[in-house]
């Protein structure tokens, strides 16, 4: 923890030292910033707070349709169905999905799309992960559970679902971070409201401080969902 | 009585392990003792259900095994427990398979017979490896099952754990199939020792329990029959 917290303080320096080097309206100090901060602080909790509810709402779409697609698609591997799904989600995973913004306006407008856009990139990191763990699971102790009286649906429940837990977890996390970052794109293009429409909206008003601000904001909002996620995956994964 | 007929298994792409192998164990503890590789893992695989073999019947109490599901334990010799569970969920998990209610006064009290009820909260990692096996056996005994597979259980086990574990097995009171390559292993578990050599698998010797009370002896008639 302390090796984050010099790292921290290095960073902070460092930036103090650069704006004074630079003096330039673009770099303001650090400690400019953070004032302006405390005195926009309701401003920038009204922003967080929506820029969360849409991470929230779009991760768990996310997680529950790659858990579905990523068990199918690999544990299911003798069926054509589960082949085809395998396929598509290897196949549309390298296009740049931002590029789809245009056409999610279209089919959900302004509001949903931000939340399918998110959606949408975060689905494959979690997606991916579980196909890939979920076909590491232990053949033996799948066997096991056959010969102990259990069925198909235990051996998920026991053995595939347990073993891809550390996957599923290392997807989510990735998934989360890739939504922080995809947020801002998404939030930026319908200037309503969140973190990314405020980001947006005071580079174009050159008011560098509260761009800052919504940026620092937004960045300790992903340093510390990644913290909570460290600490969840340490507790569901005590046996590991 | 397991009986086993004619029975034939190859791994895909390696060698054939059983070839036509036929054998009858009686009830009680049955050893079998060969060098390891020579196909006793499978033969016991076989007999749980977990391998089925690509010609052949095998009949465990005159059933095939896989109709026997939940009746036969089948105990590996690493890995038999399910890391992500505590020692107690290890336990009840056959209980929980087959939908029995109250699992949880039946582990405690396999466990207290057993000695582990201060692991139940412990995963298997952070016990040993005599302990992780005392934990394979409760959870046969919790789950009542009626054949008991055992694949080399001494073998992981310190010398302290080694006795208490051949008690525990000989007290149980169940039809046994122990796999060993060690032949004082086989002695002290005191059952039918069943000599065996391969792959692919063949019976060399058979021994009534109390025949050999010696483990050089049974060592010297184990090398005449690999002669043979």
């Amino acid at each position: 923890m302390r090796y984050y917290l010099a790292a921290l303080a290095s960073l902070l320096v460092l930036w103090q030292i650069a704006a004074y080097v630079v003096n330039k309206p673009y770099l303001p100090p650090f400690t400019d910033v953070a004032m302006r901060a405390v005195s926009d602080h309701q401003i920038l909790l009204r922003n967080l707070t929506s820029t969360l509810a849409r991470i929230a709402a779009a991760t768990t779409l996310a997680l529950a349709a790659g858990l579905a697609c990523g068990l199918a698609a690999s544990w299911l591997t003798e069926r054509t169905s589960a082949n085809l799904l395998k396929a598509l989600i290897l196949l549309t995973y390298p296009i740049p999905h931002v590029a789809l913004l245009p056409i999610l306006l279209h089919l959900f407008g302004i509001e949903a799309s931000k939340i399918a856009l998110i959606s949408l990139i975060a689905f494959y990191p979690i997606a991916l992960s579980v196909m890939e763990w979920s076909q590491r699971y232990p053949r033996d102790l799948a066997a096991l559970i056959y010969a102990m009286g259990g069925r198909r649906r235990d051996v998920v429940r026991y053995v595939v679902l347990p073993s891809a837990l550390p996957g599923i977890v290392t997807g989510l996390k990735i998934a989360l971070n890739t939504a922080y970052s995809v947020s801002f794109i998404a939030e930026s293009l319908a200037l309503t409201d969140g973190l990314g429409a405020l980001i947006y909206d005071s580079w174009h008003r050159l008011d560098f401080l509260e761009m800052y601000a919504a940026i620092i904001t937004l960045g300790a909002a992903g340093v510390a969902t990644y913290a909570a996620m460290t600490t969840l995956e340490k507790k569901l994964i005590k046996w590991a | 009585m397991i009986r086993l007929t004619g029975v034939t298994y190859r791994y895909r792409r390696g060698p054939v392990v059983l070839q036509n192998f036929t054998a009858e164990f009686p009830p009680g503890i049955t050893v079998i003792l060969g060098p390891n590789g020579s196909g006793k893992t499978t033969l016991l695989k076989i007999t749980a259900g977990i391998l089925k073999p690509q010609s052949g019947t095998v009949e465990v109490m005159g059933r095939p095994p896989d109709e026997l599901r939940g009746k036969i334990a089948y105990i590996p010799q690493t890995g038999g427990l399910y890391p992500w569970m505590t020692v107690r969920e290890n336990i009840a998990l056959p209980l929980k398979l087959q939908r029995r209610s109250n699992t949880e006064r039946e582990v405690e009290s396999v466990a207290e017979s057993l000695g582990i009820s201060h692991l139940l909260d412990r995963y298997p990692k952070e016990i040993s490896g005599g302990e992780q096996q005392k934990t394979l056996i409760a959870r046969a005994l919790a789950f009542g099952a009626e054949v008991w597979l055992l694949d080399e259980p001494l073998s992981m086990i310190d010398i302290d754990y080694r006795r208490e574990i051949i008690q525990l097995l000989k007290k149980a009171g169940k039809s046994m199939v122990v796999i060993t390559h060690n032949v004082q292993d086989a002695v002290d578990l005191g059952g039918y020792i069943y000599i065996v050599k391969g792959p692919p698998l063949q019976l060399v010797a058979t021994a009534a329990p109390g025949q050999y009370t010696d483990a050089e002896r049974l060592a010297e008639t184990a090398r005449e029959a690999f002669k043979s």
